[in-house]
């Protein structure tokens, strides 16, 4: 049984030696870390399940190829973040075959409940929708940055950009989700 | 800094991670400007909002079902170690089948090599063609209206003779130009040509072939059950070869000895039909050592030597079909004399073999060759 305490670069190479139980560590540490970013940038619960797999079973694969030079979790989020763009592409070219779903009027009429827990669902599942509605490479930066906060640094070495894109990219998502949410925080506004 | 500028950066500003002084000038800057401050309100509210995003926690069981997946990889073998390992055991397996292959290739090569000689030569196919005006300038003899046109593989058989081959074909080339300059007069054209004549001749083979899909040809077919049929040029018949054949003391069968021998089903009716034996080989050679010179007859040794190692299938019978046109038939029959003992020699379609003669249709010959 491999301990809980070693660290990603020890079972890493556990694993290359043949030891596939410390991949076990590896799932467990990083599950709800890779889920969440899979599930934000797929906006689907089921999906992300299936793709969050994948990713695990991809890392485990090429995980002879792996050398060390970034961090295991660094290396993760890359290979999370291309399955994730992947099945949303596959996604949205299936989404235009089929009938357009009107996000926002569908928000808007969902189920009442208590006001404030209403509110901040409705909240949550229009910013869920918004990012949905991005680039993928925009939401990714988004995600990395504000929802997982990943350093600058990190988010450039996993995408593979120097750190001034990653902020002129980041820049420009944020203004484009600001775009897109810009009739709630006014009608918020005005409530108010 | 105006707005523009500010802007650009309000992003890094709501975030904190701006250097002080800079922070310092956009705050100032914000304060005083209502539009960039409502801009960065809405900015931070938005960052807020996806932060505010709940972790959502991921089925029970994913890391199990993860895991499961983990060890069924680890245990199907990749296509590598599907091919190679145990390396101790796959490796000289697969050395082996190499070289078993090898030897295999080389094996069938060398055989099929001979097998082809010998197929080309079985497969006995000369065309009997009108001459074109472009053939006429060239034929060897004008006396012969017959050209015996070698096909392809006749010509490539040519290409690769053995020595043996070689001297077979001297033989018969020499045996047709006796005969025909015993029947007619040949002229000087039908002689063995001079080196000049014969690049001419080469060149004319290859007009003629050239030419060959615009004329019409008559295709004289003998079919053979069995023996090697070695056919030369200048054959007027086709026969030399055939007639070879019944010199032949034994018979080797061929491959496609099966395939080959008609069945009587399909055999066709005969205008003619010959029953010859084949001489023996010491009375074979002294008629030939009266009718040919030395040449031809050190050709002739050469040629009957592999026969002789042969093994005897005296017993055996063959069929050899030909067909003729109606106003060379004596000719033919004169030449199968020649070679063999005819024994007996039935019309069974005169009807036929008179509607031939007005139509200008070949004749079709069968003679059945029974050893000595």
């Amino acid at each position: 049984m491999v301990s809980e305490s070693i660290s990603d670069a020890d079972c890493v190479r556990r694993i290359q030696h043949g030891e596939a139980d410390a991949f076990e560590v590896l799932v467990r540490r990083h599950e709800k870390t890779i889920f969440n970013l899979v599930y934000r940038m797929l906006g689907d619960y089921d999906d992300a399940i299936e793709v969050s797999q994948e990713v695990f079973l991809s890392a485990y694969r090429a995980i002879g190829q792996f050398r060390g030079d970034a961090n295991f979790s660094t290396w993760l989020y890359r290979i999370a973040l291309n399955h994730a763009t992947t099945r949303r592409r596959s996604n949205n070219s299936r989404q235009h075959r089929t009938a357009p779903i009107g996000d926002m009027e569908l928000i808007r009429d969902s189920q009442p409940g208590p006001a404030e827990t209403l509110e901040k669902k409705e909240m949550q599942e229009r910013v869920q929708l918004a990012l949905n509605k991005l680039a993928p490479e925009d939401a990714a930066v988004i995600l990395l940055r504000d929802l997982q906060d990943v350093p600058y640094d990190e988010v450039a070495r996993l995408l593979e950009i120097p750190v001034g894109t990653v902020k002129s990219r980041l820049h420009r998502a944020r203004q484009a989700l600001k775009s897109l949410l810009a009739t709630y925080f006014y009608a918020g506004r005005k409530a108010i | 800094m105006n707005c523009d500028e500010i802007q650009t950066r309000l992003s890094e500003y709501v975030e904190k991670s701006l250097d002080a002084i800079s922070a310092k000038g956009i705050e100032l800057h914000v304060l005083s400007c209502s539009r960039c401050r409502v801009e960065a309100e809405s900015l931070a509210e938005c960052m807020q909002q996806v932060a505010g995003l709940p972790m959502v926690d991921p089925p029970l069981g994913f890391v199990q079902r993860v895991m499961a997946h983990v060890r069924d990889i680890d245990k199907t073998p990749t296509l590598w170690e599907r091919l190679f390992f145990p390396l101790r055991v796959k490796i000289p397996l697969q050395a082996t089948a190499v070289v078993l292959v090898g030897a295999l290739a080389i094996v069938l090569f060398q055989k099929e090599e001979p097998f082809n000689t010998q197929e080309s030569s079985e497969r006995g196919v000369a065309t009997i063609a009108s001459p074109t005006p472009s053939e006429k300038k060239n034929e060897p003899s004008k006396d012969s209206p017959i050209v015996v046109e070698p096909s392809a593989r006749d010509e490539k058989t040519s290409q690769s003779v053995t020595p043996t081959t070689e001297s077979a074909k001297q033989f018969s080339q020499q045996n047709q130009f006796n005969k025909a300059a015993a029947a007619t007069p040949a002229p000087a054209k039908a002689q063995p040509a001079p080196p000049a004549a014969t690049q001419l001749a080469d060149e004319t083979r290859q007009e003629d072939k050239k030419e060959a899909p615009r004329r019409a040809a008559i295709p004289a077919q003998e079919v053979s059950t069995s023996g090697e049929v070695q056919r030369s040029r200048g054959d007027a018949f086709g026969l030399g070869a055939a007639v070879e054949a019944l010199r032949q003391p034994s018979l080797r069968p061929g491959p496609f000895l099966v395939e080959r021998s008609l069945s009587p089903l399909s055999e066709p009716s005969a205008d003619v039909e010959f029953v010859v034996r084949r001489r023996l080989r010491e009375r074979r050679e002294q008629k030939d050592a009266a009718s040919f010179d030395a040449v031809s007859q050190n050709a002739e040794a050469k040629r009957t030597s592999p026969a002789s190692a042969a093994p005897k299938t005296s017993s055996l019978t063959e069929i050899r079909w030909f067909t003729v046109p109606i106003d060379h038939f004596e000719q033919f029959k004169k030449e199968l004399a020649a070679e063999a003992t005819i024994e007996s020699e039935r019309t069974p379609g005169v009807m036929e073999n008179d509607f031939a003669q007005k139509t200008g249709r070949e004749l079709l010959i069968k003679v059945n060759i029974i050893s000595p």
